[in-house]
C-alpha cells in the first residue's frame, strides 16, 4: 500500500515541478511580475466597464494637485482636480491592446522568420540577420516617428511599428534554438516516424522548445510597448488629452513640478516604473526558471 | 517466411568536405562511408552489421531509411524500388520500417512527457483511431517492452539509461514495423540491461515477426541475436555469411582479429594464428587504394606485400566461398 501511495505521489509532484525547484529569487521575481499582470488586467477590466471611483474628466476645482488621502481622492487629482487614481486605471487602455497587437506581431512575424532561417538557413537567414542589423542601429523612437509623420499619431500604428521592429530579435532567438535543435537525435528520428516536417516545426520545435522563450519575450515586449507609449505620450504624440494614459500624466504633471507638486507627475511615473519592472522581472524569472532545464 | 523484406543492391554514400577553411566549393573531397554494399534481409530475419567505429555501419543504417540520401545504388523494400521516392512518398513506408537510433535521448523530445511520446508514435500512421483506442495501444506498448503504467507521466530526463531504451523500443514498435534498424540499441547500457534489451528484442522478434538490421560492434551480442552476419571495413563488407561460419571459421584476416579481439577468448584455434598487427591510428576517411584492409593485413605482410592488393585494378571483390559466405579477400584463410 504505502508502495502504490509513493508511485502516486511521483506522478504528481511531476505537474508543477518547475516550480518546485525554481530559485527563492525567482519565484519573487514570477510571484511580483504576476501580480503586476493581474493589475493591469483588472485596471483594463475597471476601464473596460467603467467601474471607476470617479468620472475621469469630471474637475473639481476646489481641490487642485491635492495630496492622496484628501477628500475622497485615494490618489489625490492633477492640476485640474481630476482624480489621479481613476485617470491611472483608465490609462492602461492605452497600451493594453496596442501592445498586444505589438507583442503578437513581433512574436509571429518572428517565429516564422527564426524557424525558415535556421530549417532552411542560406538566403533566409541572411535576410534575417541583414535586417537586425539594420533595425538595431537606427533609434526606433524616429522611425516611430516617421511613420506618425507619414500616416497619423495612432496608438495602433505605433504599436505595429514597435512589433515590426521587435520582430528580428526574436526571429534571432528562434533562429539559434532551431539551429540547436536541429542537430539534436530527436528531429531526425521524429522524421524516422514519418512525422510531416510542418508538424516537427510547429509542434516539436516551436511549441514543445520555444514557448518559454517565445513567452519570455512577450513579457520583455509588453515591457517595450509600455515605455515606447509613455515616450510618445510625453513628447505629445501619442494619446491624446483629454483621454489619460501615464505618458501625457506625467507630462502634464510635469509643468508643475517647479512649483512643488510634484505628485501628479511622480504618481503615473511610479505606476509606469512599477509596471513595466513588473514585466521585465516576471520575463527574467521565468527565464532563469524555464530555460535552465534544458 | 522467407521472402526478401529488404534488399540492398551495391548502395553508396559518399560525404562531401571541403579541403580548407574557406576553401572553394568545387575543391571538396570525397568520403566514401559506405561504399558499394549489397545485401538482403528475409523476414523474421536479423542480420548482424559489425565492423569498428566509423566504418559506415550507422551511415548505411541511416541511409536505408532515407534519413540520408544515397549517393547511388538501390535500395528494395519487399521488392519495391525506394531509392528515389520524394519524402511525401516515402512516407507511407515509413511505419514499416523504423530505427532505433544509438543515442538513448534520441527518440524522446526532452519537454515531452512519455504518454506524449507514445501516443504522437500510435497516431502518426493512424490519425483516425480515437483517443480511447490510442490509450489501450499505449498501454499494450507498454506491456510489450515491460514498462510500468506510472512512467507514462515522466519526462525522459527522470528515466534510467534501461527505460530510455525501453520507451525508444515502444516508440518504434508504435507504428507496427516490419523492419527495425537497430543502430547499437545496447550501447550505454551496462550488461545487466544489455541482456534485457537483447532478451526484448528476442522475444519481440518471435511474437511480431520482425526483421532486424542489427548494428553493434559488440560482437558477443551479434553472435547472439543474429542469424546472418555482415562485416564491414571502411565502407565496405569483406565478409558476410552465417552467423555460426563468421564466428567460428572466419576466412577474412579482419574478421578473424574482429573476433579474437573479444576479451572472453574461447578456443585457442580461434585466436591463436593471427595477431593483430599494428594497429595505429587509421585516416578512416582516405582509405588505400586495392585493398583497404591491406596496410593493417598480417597476410598482407606474411605473403610479402604482393602488387595484387595494393592495385586499384585488381581490388578484392566478394566472393562466395562456400554455400552463403562471401570474402572479399585474394588469400582468404582456411575454413
Amino acid at each position: 500500500m504505502l508502495f502504490r501511495q509513493f508511485q502516486v505521489e511521483i506522478s504528481e509532484s511531476n505537474q508543477l515541478s518547475w516550480w518546485r525547484t525554481a530559485g527563492r529569487k525567482n519565484k519573487i521575481y514570477v510571484i511580483y511580475g504576476l501580480a503586476v499582470v493581474l493589475a493591469v488586467l483588472v485596471s483594463y477590466g475597471l476601464g473596460a466597464l467603467h467601474w471607476l471611483p470617479h468620472d475621469p474628466d469630471d474637475m473639481n476645482f476646489d481641490s487642485l494637485m491635492a495630496g492622496p488621502f484628501t477628500g475622497g481622492y485615494l490618489l489625490g487629482t492633477d492640476f485640474m482636480g481630476r482624480d489621479l487614481l481613476t485617470r491611472l486605471i483608465l490609462g492602461t487602455q492605452a497600451y493594453f491592446l496596442p501592445g498586444l497587437m505589438a507583442i503578437a506581431i513581433a512574436l509571429v512575424l518572428g517565429a516564422v522568420l527564426g524557424v525558415s532561417a535556421g530549417y532552411r538557413g542560406g538566403r533566409v537567414d541572411t535576410v534575417v540577420v541583414y535586417c537586425n542589423n539594420l533595425i538595431d542601429s537606427f533609434p526606433r523612437l524616429i522611425l516611430v516617428l516617421l511613420v506618425i509623420a507619414a500616416f497619423k499619431p495612432d496608438i495602433y500604428y505605433i504599436m505595429a511599428v514597435v512589433g515590426v521592429t521587435a520582430a528580428p530579435l526574436v526571429a534571432s532567438l528562434v533562429k539559434g534554438k532551431v539551429l540547436f535543435l536541429r542537430q539534436k537525435n530527436f528531429i531526425e528520428s521524429a522524421i524516422a516516424l514519418g512525422i510531416p516536417a510542418r508538424v516537427i516545426i510547429i509542434k516539436h520545435i516551436l511549441w514543445y522548445n520555444c514557448r518559454a522563450l517565445l513567452l519570455i519575450q512577450a513579457t520583455l515586449g509588453m515591457a517595450e510597448a509600455i515605455l515606447i507609449e509613455t515616450s510618445l505620450s510625453y513628447l505629445g504624440f501619442g494619446v491624446q488629452e483629454p483621454i489619460p494614459s501615464w505618458g501625457n500624466m506625467v507630462q502634464a504633471g510635469a509643468n508643475y513640478l517647479l512649483q512643488g507638486n510634484f505628485w501628479p507627475s511622480t504618481a503615473p511615473a511610479l505606476a509606469i516604473l512599477f509596471t513595466v519592472l513588473g514585466f521585465h522581472l516576471l520575463g527574467d524569472g521565468l527565464n532563469d526558471i524555464l530555460e535552465r532545464q534544458q | 517466411m522467407t521472402d526478401t523484406i529488404l534488399e540492398v543492391k551495391n548502395l553508396v554514400k559518399h560525404f562531401r568536405q571541403r579541403k580548407r577553411l574557406l576553401a572553394p566549393r568545387a575543391d571538396t573531397e570525397i568520403i566514401p562511408a559506405v561504399d558499394d554494399i549489397s545485401f538482403y534481409l528475409r523476414a523474421g530475419e536479423t542480420l548482424g552489421l559489425v565492423g569498428e567505429s566509423g566504418c559506415g555501419k550507422t551511415t548505411a543504417g541511416k541511409t536505408i531509411l532515407k534519413l540520408l540520401p544515397a549517393t547511388a545504388g538501390q535500395i528494395l523494400f519487399n521488392g519495391e524500388d525506394i531509392t528515389h521516392l520524394e519524402r511525401r512518398q516515402f512516407r507511407p513506408y515509413r511505419r514499416h520500417m523504423q530505427m532505433i537510433f544509438q543515442d538513448l535521448d534520441a527518440a524522446l523530445n526532452p519537454k515531452m512527457r512519455i504518454r506524449d511520446v507514445l501516443q504522437e508514435a500510435v497516431k502518426v500512421h493512424s490519425p483516425q483511431l480515437s483517443s480511447a483506442a490510442v490509450k489501450v495501444r499505449v498501454g499494450e506498448l507498454l506491456d510489450l517492452v515491460n514498462l510500468k503504467q506510472n512512467k507514462l507521466v515522466q519526462f525522459p530526463a527522470e528515466l534510467s539509461g534501461g527505460e530510455k531504451r525501453r520507451v525508444g523500443i515502444a516508440r518504434t514498435l508504435a507504428v507496427e514495423p516490419k523492419l527495425i534498424i537497430a543502430d547499437e540499441p545496447t550501447s550505454a547500457l551496462d550488461v545487466s540491461i544489455q541482456a534485457q534489451v537483447i532478451n526484448l528484442m528476442r522475444a519481440l522478434q518471435n511474437r511480431l515477426g520482425l526483421s532486424y538490421l542489427f548494428i553493434s560492434h559488440d560482437l558477443q551480442l551479434v553472435e547472439l541475436i543474429s542469424h546472418k552476419v555482415a562485416v564491414m571495413y571502411l565502407g565496405q563488407i569483406v565478409e558476410m555469411g552465417v552467423t555460426q561460419q563468421i564466428a567460428r571459421a572466419p576466412r577474412h584476416p579482419y574478421t578473424r582479429i574482429l573476433w579474437s579481439s573479444l576479451v572472453n577468448k574461447r578456443t585457442l584455434e580461434t585466436t591463436a594464428p593471427v595477431v593483430a598487427g599494428n594497429w595505429g591510428v587509421y585516416d578512416f576517411e582516405r582509405p588505400a587504394a586495392g585493398c583497404r584492409f591491406a596496410s593493417r593485413c598480417p597476410i598482407f605482410v606474411a605473403k610479402g606485400k604482393p602488387s595484387a592488393c595494393t592495385d586499384p585494378a585488381t581490388a578484392p571483390q566478394l566472393k562466395g566461398v562456400a554455400e552463403g559466405h562471401q570474402v572479399r579477400c585474394h588469400f582468404p584463410l582456411k575454413a
